[in-house]
């Protein structure tokens, strides 16, 4: 059996027992394992080689963050500042037309400074604004698009999980991923704002009768501000350096639990379980990708595959635009039915090679690892954002992928917009270094 | 994939103590994190206030972690949320899909009890008390044996949910 193996040239014994394992439906992270271990006895090394880089690897002090961004999410649409936020996106912009379209993507960006997840700032906004929506007579999958396209914003938003583990596993900052997201996090906000607005005016979907007034402004704001300093406190102390991104990520939470339990007194001790067990499974399914796929990436440069992938591209275009474009549009079709995370954690020690070769920063490709991610959220047959907005607006699958299709279109201009201007991903983090 | 059938409600652990151990790494996974949590909290808090900063407590905040994500993935195991691709087993032939999905399975059975089985030795190599955490002083047999025990239980899991012993209640999961 091992004699046969040996036989074998290790790329193809490596993606090929991958590919087979996961068509097989064995989850993806088991599936590198695997595939490192088959190579791993081919080879005759020896087999304790993979629990050990599966235990270095996720013994990582940045790695710790994922499971406290997600515990911190959970709390604070639980404990009530989600509705805060949009109460105060309303009374800035509820009066125009589209006005509870652009209430929605403002809400998300406000909730993506908190939380690092997509489906996740759906589910926390999109439960209030997908009925309120409804129930001035947008149309259900509508609605339930336009919340799907403004969760996207939490991962570009700081903090960001995917940033968090392209950080790790490509060994970039992930404080300079979380301030390089910053300018077209917002930029993709207010591009999707306007894009709303205007897609609300050739539907005709009015605004709230709801006057704007200075009084009403500066009510919402105050009833915010508990959910307004959560950001401030969590970026600030990030971007400040006072914080370390785990350490922010533990404050968040904290501060999400005091909140939600002594000041809207909303949080029951129930939700506080429900989000520790979702932390814990996030977490546990989520950083074993990461653990198990570490001997795999070692494999990878053992036997210098991205260097071989490199010198391919290299001699055939070396044009950085051209490449990123083509590897843009793969992690498009990937994003379609592959999970984002598991994606990043496949696909960074392969691409990174490459486009560093190219002399493209790291950080900018971190960006656009992330606006892509967005996209694959919004794809079928695995779009995870869709998948939350369609229970929470009632319609189908197809319904709401047909209503997204023109927030796609604009997400891949913004894509390209970022591929060809590094500034964009790069001004911020240069004039912060 | 399916979810729980009939007959799989049947099988589900009847006496309290059974429903219990049924739960308990979750129980023992959120747990740690909340200790977790706390010392990490503490961190913050100490170096704030007192400008201290302690290197014993960033080494159990490591092996804390570890112990979490570990269990979180035999916990994620028994809920079966572990992330694969779900449109792979379409590409059969209708009636060969449970024949497939059987195989991949028994592979992944195959891979857990393999990675318990290496598990051991890398518990076993620090078993003499060599390698040690620098700080705490702590034998690293302590933060290893949590890769057999992982990967042992979610053999153990896969085997449990395979013949019908599945969660009451199923919880839908955000990742990214």
């Amino acid at each position: 059996m091992i004699e046969l193996l040996a036989g074998i040239p290790i790329t193809p014994l490596l993606f090929g027992s991958f590919l087979i394992l996961l068509i097989l439906g064995v989850p993806i992270a088991h599936a590198l394992g695997a595939a490192t271990l088959l190579v791993l006895y081919a080879q005759g090394i020896p087999g304790v080689f993979l629990p050990q880089t599966a235990f270095n690897t996720t013994d990582s002090f940045p790695l710790v963050a994922v499971p406290f961004f997600v515990l911190a999410g959970y709390l604070m649409e639980y404990g009530g500042l989600s509705l805060r936020l949009v109460n105060l996106a309303s009374a800035v912009i509820g009066h125009v037309t589209g006005g509870f379209a652009c209430v929605t993507i403002l809400a998300c960006m406000f909730f993506a400074a908190m939380s690092g997840s997509g489906p996740a700032t759906v589910a926390a906004i999109g439960t209030l604004m997908i009925p309120a929506m409804t129930r001035v007579g947008y149309k259900p999958a509508f609605a339930g698009a336009v919340a799907s396209t403004g969760g996207t914003l939490g991962i570009m938003i700081p903090p960001s999980n995917p940033m968090i583990i392209y950080g790790v596993v490509g060994n970039v900052s992930v404080t300079q991923l979380f301030i390089a997201g910053i300018v077209p996090g917002l930029l993709t906000g207010v591009i999707l704002i306007a894009a709303s607005w205007w897609l609300c005016r050739r539907y005709g979907f009015v605004g709230g009768d709801e006057r704007p007034s200075g009084k009403r402004l500066l009510r919402a704001v105050l009833d915010a501000r508990w959910a307004l300093l959560a950001p401030v406190i969590v970026l600030g102390g990030i971007y400040g350096g006072v914080f370390t991104p785990t350490e922010a990520s533990v404050v968040a939470a904290v501060y999400g639990l005091l909140v939600g339990v002594f000041v809207y007194r909303q949080l029951t001790w129930r939700n506080v379980y429900k989000a520790l067990l979702n932390a814990v499974l996030v977490g546990g399914s989520v950083t074993i990708i990461v653990g198990l796929a570490s001997g795999f990436g070692r494999l990878l440069t053992q036997y210098q595959i991205p260097q071989q992938l490199a010198a391919f591209t290299l001699d055939w275009s070396r044009n950085p635009f051209i490449v990123l474009m083509i590897i843009n549009t793969g992690l498009i079709i990937i994003g379609t039915f592959m999970e984002t995370l598991a994606t990043i954690i496949l696909l960074t020690p392969i691409l990174l090679p490459l486009v560093v070769a190219l002399g493209v920063d790291p950080i900018h490709f971190g960006i656009l690892l992330v606006i892509t991610s967005e996209i694959g959220f919004l794809t079928p047959p695995l779009g995870v954002n869709l998948f939350v907005a369609m229970g929470i607006a009632n319609v189908t699958l197809e319904q709401i992928s047909k209503a997204v299709i023109p927030f796609i279109i604009i997400l891949t201009l913004v894509t390209v917009l970022l591929t060809a201007v590094p500034e964009i991903s790069l001004w911020l983090p240069r004039l912060l270094r | 994939m399916s979810g729980p059938s009939p007959a799989a409600r049947a099988s589900r652990p009847r006496t309290p103590l059974l429903r219990w151990l049924d739960r308990s790494e979750e129980i023992l996974g959120v747990a740690l994190l909340v200790l977790l949590g706390v010392f990490l909290t503490a961190q913050v808090v100490m170096r704030f206030t007192l400008g201290l900063g302690y290197s014993w407590m960033e080494e159990i905040i490591r092996m804390l972690f570890i112990w979490v994500i570990f269990l979180g993935a035999v916990a994620a195991m028994r809920r079966h949320l572990h992330i694969r691709v779900e449109a792979g087993l379409l590409l059969f032939p209708r009636p060969l899909r449970p024949v497939a999905g059987w195989l991949g399975d028994l592979l992944l059975f195959g891979f857990c009890i393999a990675v318990t089985w290496h598990g051991i030795e890398l518990v076993m190599s620090s078993a003499d008390g060599s390698f040690r955490l620098q700080s705490t002083g702590v034998s690293m047999f302590w933060p290893y044996l949590i890769v057999p025990i992982s990967f042992g239980l979610q053999a153990l899991r896969l085997a449990l949910w395979r013949f019908g012993v599945r969660p009451e209640q199923e919880i839908e999961v955000k990742h990214a």
